[in-house]
């Protein structure tokens, strides 16, 4: 475990801040879907609850995200900017062709999918970060 | 870019842990400067400059 104080402990902490936000958010819209997809008939109150707990737990795990970023040394940083560059390309490329099979009726595309697009770009985002441990 | 640091380091007897530490980056940060992987920036330079009390140019050379 790093001293107390310095960078390393300061890194380590916003990093696991980072990590349970993401987490937090997963499975937040995770249940959320669930919970919809149980209940007989949702009601719009119900509706709009599950919207604000997903808006207010992404805006908290951004917010953390950014604080981690900008308290980052200054490689670490730009590793994690590459890392989110190329997880934003590839959702694009991945989402664009999911939408021409779809256009073209060869795949149709529901919440699950939509639920494998974030997995893609979290793994796809902590595979680029990796590249620390290469040092 | 090239640079001594390795060497003002190991003069120093301190670790990797340590220079970090001081410069408030992380190990990895100066083992790939030390490699000459990654070119610090301005600022972080002059912060290893003063560190060692050495000019800038002591420290780091250009390749060409």
């Amino acid at each position: 475990m790093p001293k107390p104080g310095t960078y390393a402990a300061r890194e380590l902490k916003n990093a696991l801040w980072a990590v349970f936000s993401s987490l937090a958010w997963g499975l937040s819209i995770a249940l959320s879907i669930a919970g919809l997809a149980n209940a007989q008939e949702p009601t719009l109150f119900f509706v709009i609850f599950v919207l604000v707990i997903n808006f207010g737990i992404g805006v908290a795990a951004v917010m953390v995200h950014v604080h981690w970023l900008k308290n980052s040394d200054e490689m670490i940083r730009k590793i994690w900017i590459e890392s989110m560059a190329m997880t934003f390309g590839v959702l694009w490329i991945v989402l664009g062709s999911l939408l021409i099979l779809a256009k073209a009726e060869i795949i149709s595309i529901d919440h699950k999918v939509v639920g494998l697009l974030f997995v893609l770009s979290g793994v796809g985002f902590a595979t680029g970060g990796f590249r620390t441990l290469r040092y | 870019m090239k640079n001594r640091l390795k060497v003002l380091r190991a003069e120093q007897n301190w670790t990797q842990a340590n220079l970090a530490t001081e410069l408030e980056v992380s190990r990895q940060t100066v083992n790939a400067i030390e490699k000459g992987k990654f070119d610090p920036s301005l600022p972080l330079a002059f912060k290893i400059a003063r560190l060692f009390g050495l000019p800038i140019e002591k420290i780091f050379f250009d390749d060409q």
